[in-house]
């Protein structure tokens, strides 16, 4: 009877030890699963920098009086080549995205542009990064709304405190981000 | 609805089928004798024998929105046989929209004519009709009070009518209704168990539940769509359960209700029941009714929605393991063991060596404990897996591990081998009815499995090559099953009460969990000359390109170019999977290619984890349990 007791107990210990070795990798795998959405991302956003003077270049032809949202563009990436931190890389990012809507709703009073090829291929490319970057950003943010979840849950809760796991912050947009694009027309010559 | 069967529920008892149902299926082949060929290679029923079977009970019913220009194809295929077919044309209904334009009957002593508001003749039936051949809706007001009322009550609006629609039933049959269990007191009857959901195509769902409502929805649309509107509609719908008063759903109440009314049309004779019966028990076995629209044209060069066929494969292939993992059929194997290693040690001849099998047993129980342990391990690690990865869109994802929710679609044109019906996977089990000592059962005489061909998953962003070779596959199979044979050519199901054929598959369009590895895969050698080598060998062949020119006017437009250009890439990626690895890139989801990490399929990662969970739970305390007591048995046996 004795050495079931014994028996069972050393199963059970043994499937503990088991059960934190795996609460434990699967954390590890959370903390690094953000770091590579974050890269993902990271890659998007240098890809997007480099369309970026192309696209002012494509757009200076045509809106001569639309410098200020054309230097918007330029400021944003030159924030972004800046940035050091994620929220600054984050704050970079929101900026360019604001400065893009504004020059792409812009766009919109200048046909001749809207109907060069080579800016509707800048564009739709630089469009087709937007659409990237907002699904690695809902991709990181759920990296994080997991891993977030995880180490306050039991019992993982005790190993991520060994581990000193701290919760990761979301991905959030910038309230100003969030309102409408304001469109100011100059008057054309 | 594309097709339905009313199955019997047990074999031998049914002799009164003897019923075709024409059913949206794309076309005959060219030259009818080869499907007649086919069919009787099949079936071993001579060709004059089908023939006359094609003849004797059948009608037409049509959905007019999606097969006009096929249905018209077969009406002149079926005259061309020597059918004297009565066709409604399409130019008859308004728009290809119902209602159409029938709005009056002209009955005379020999014919019954639909006519639309303006007295113009649509459509007439006379006692010669042998086939009938619906295009167009014949569900005008009139014609279905008239119907109705005659049908369901017996109570006829117009004698004349009458005599003429008895005549017009008696000939021609426009549906059969089965009594199933041979008796009328037994009204219509069919086990939603057995039913067939044969070609619900893209609405195919894991559920039995759902598919039955399905069909039962699409059978009274169908119904009320054609001449055969709700009274004759029911040669359609499923059946009912006898016990239809008990019936919990309204589903089985409204089918309740018309297996009445079917039972009081038989009664009062306006239904050819007996009729059909004395020349159905003529023949051992008659045409089920059934009906198909993934038909033929499986064997040419690509079918009609461009798809290529799947690389060739070991079809004859049991994939036993499909859904069971090798380690759970391990563990299995030493547990069904180890009760033979103590039997074994009570066998006198052996009883020399009782303390070696006893030993034996005790370790092979240890051994499967532990083994038991360790998979409980590796399930919960999976489990965890697949929630602490977050699901990507197809459109973004990056490479290595990914999760992928969407549905299935087809990148070959991969077809069931029983009923041609488009999916991913399949497996088809054939039985045949055998007579044993004991009694009778059903036995197993082949089955067919697709083998794990690739197929794309496709979110609301895009779609992504999935190679499920390698993969763990947790997903209930969409499955059917119908008595005897199958003839997609000719879209007839031939009903055999001693052979069944069980298909389950992986519908087009099933929702799937996918968590595997997002690899660039180099394949084709040289892809991207073979495929301009092919591109300009099309370019140079008119009657190829012709066919691409799907609005006819004579030069291919982009889309077309586009349509034309994706088949010879699948053409060649199909090659390049025969002749092994070569150079070009494209990015597939595939089993990982180090470690544990997982390939799951799944239908959704709520219920993956579900089942996860329970079989760890299931193994992890079925191994310590047994570990702890075989390893006292060890202890106190060599004490």
């Amino acid at each position: 009877m004795a050495l079931i007791v014994l028996l069972t107990l050393l199963g059970i210990i043994v499937a503990l030890i088991t059960f934190g070795i795996i609460i434990y990798n699967g954390l590890v795998s959370l903390k690094h699963n953000i770091s590579k959405a974050w890269s993902n991302i990271d890659v998007l956003l240098k890809q997007r920098y480099d369309e970026l003077p192309k696209l002012v270049s494509v757009c200076e032809g045509y809106m001569q009086h639309e410098q200020t949202v054309l230097e918007n563009v330029t400021k944003a990436r030159s924030m972004l080549n800046s940035a050091g931190s994620e929220k600054e890389v984050v704050n970079a990012n929101n900026a360019i995205t604001s400065a893009l809507r504004s020059l792409f709703a812009v766009v919109e009073n200048y046909p001749d542009l809207k109907a060069d090829r080579a800016f509707r291929q800048l564009q739709a490319r630089v469009s087709q990064l937007e659409d990237q970057i907002a699904d690695r950003r809902e991709l990181f943010n759920d990296s994080v709304n997991l891993f977030n979840i995880r180490i306050e849950q039991f019992p993982d809760v005790f190993i991520a405190g060994m581990m000193r796991l701290d919760e990761k912050e979301l991905w959030q947009i910038d309230p100003e981000h969030r309102e409408d694009v304001e469109m100011k027309f100059s008057a054309r010559a | 609805m594309n097709k339905t069967t009313l199955q019997s529920r047990s074999p031998g008892t049914d002799q009164r089928k003897g019923f075709l149902l024409y059913n949206r299926r794309p076309a005959l082949s060219e030259n009818i004798l080869e499907s007649l060929n086919e069919a009787e290679s099949i079936t071993g029923i001579n060709i004059s024998e089908l023939r006359m079977r094609l003849k004797g009970q059948g009608i037409g019913a049509f959905n007019i929105n999606r097969c006009l220009n096929e249905l018209e194809d077969c009406a002149a295929d079926l005259e061309s046989i020597g059918f004297n077919t009565a066709t409604v044309a399409k130019e008859f209904v308004k728009n290809g929209k119902l209602p159409p334009a029938a709005r009056h009957i002209n009955l005379t002593g020999s014919s019954i004519a639909f006519m639309d508001a303006h007295k113009n003749t649509l459509f007439k039936i006379n006692k010669d009709t042998e086939l009938l051949i619906i295009v167009t809706d014949l569900s005008g007001k009139a014609v279905r009070q008239m119907m109705t009322a005659m049908a369901y009550t017996g109570n006829a609006i117009n004698k004349k009518f009458e005599e003429i629609l008895k005549k017009f039933s008696i000939a021609k049959p426009a549906a059969v209704f089965y009594s199933l269990n041979g008796t009328s007191e037994d009204g219509v009857y069919v086990d939603s168990e057995l039913f067939s959901y044969m070609g619900l195509n893209d609405k195919l769902t894991h559920s039995k539940g759902t598919n039955f409502r399905v069909m039962v929805n699409e059978a009274i649309a169908l119904a009320r769509s054609s001449i055969t509107d709700e009274n004759f509609g029911i040669s359609l719908l499923p059946g009912a359960n006898p016990e239809w008063s008990n019936g919990k759903s309204s589903v089985e109440q409204e089918l309740g209700r018309y297996a009445r009314y079917i039972l009081a049309a038989i009664e009062k004779k306006l239904l050819p029941f007996e009729a059909e019966l004395n020349e159905s028990s003529n023949e051992n076995s008659s045409p089920s009714g059934s009906g198909d629209i993934s038909g033929a044209n499986s064997t040419g060069t690509h079918s009609s929605n461009g798809l290529q066929p799947p690389p060739d494969s070991d079809y004859s292939k049991i994939t036993a393991f499909f859904q069971t993992s090798l380690p759970e059929v391990i563990v299995g194997l030493i547990v069904l063991a180890s009760p033979f290693s103590f039997f074994m040690s009570g066998v006198k001849s052996i009883s020399d060596h009782q303390v070696f099998w006893k030993a034996a047993a005790g370790s092979a129980i240890v051994l499967a404990g532990f083994l038991m342990f360790c998979y409980s391990l590796l399930l919960l690690y999976y489990r965890r897996m697949v929630e602490n990865t977050p699901t990507s869109k197809i459109r973004s994802f990056s490479m290595g591990m990914v999760e992928l929710s969407g549905k299935a679609r087809l990148y070959f044109d991969l077809r069931t081998s029983a009923t041609k019906t488009h999916c991913v996977y399949y497996r088809c089990r054939y039985y045949k009815y055998k007579k044993t000592n004991d009694g009778a059962r059903w036995a197993l005489t082949r089955s067919v499995s697709s083998g794990k061909i690739p197929f794309y998953i496709e979110d609301d962003t895009g779609r992504v090559l999935v190679k499920p070779e390698g993969a763990i596959f947790n997903i209930p199979m969409a499955s059917q099953s119908f008595q005897g044979s199958y003839i997609p050519t000719l879209s007839l199901q031939l009903h055999d009460p001693n052979s069944k054929v069980v298909e389950e598959m992986l519908p087009v369009g099933a929702r799937l969990y996918v968590l595997g590895s997002a690899h660039i895969e180099k394949h084709g050698r040289k892809f991207r000359d073979i495929l301009t080598d092919k591109l300009r060998t099309l370019k140079q062949s008119p009657e190829t390109m012709a066919e691409y020119d799907i609005n006819g006017d004579g030069r291919i437009d982009v889309d077309e170019w586009e349509s034309a250009r994706n088949d010879v890439e699948r053409m060649v990626y199909a090659e390049s999977l025969a002749n092994g690895p070569g150079e070009s890139e494209s990015v597939v989801i595939e089993k990982p290619r180090f470690g544990l990490l997982p390939f799951i399929i799944a239908d959704s990662e709520k219920n993956l984890i579900r089942r996860l969970m329970l079989r760890t739970w299931v193994f992890l305390a079925g191994g310590l349990i047994t570990m702890g007591c075989s390893v006292n048995f060890l202890v106190n046996f060599f004490k």
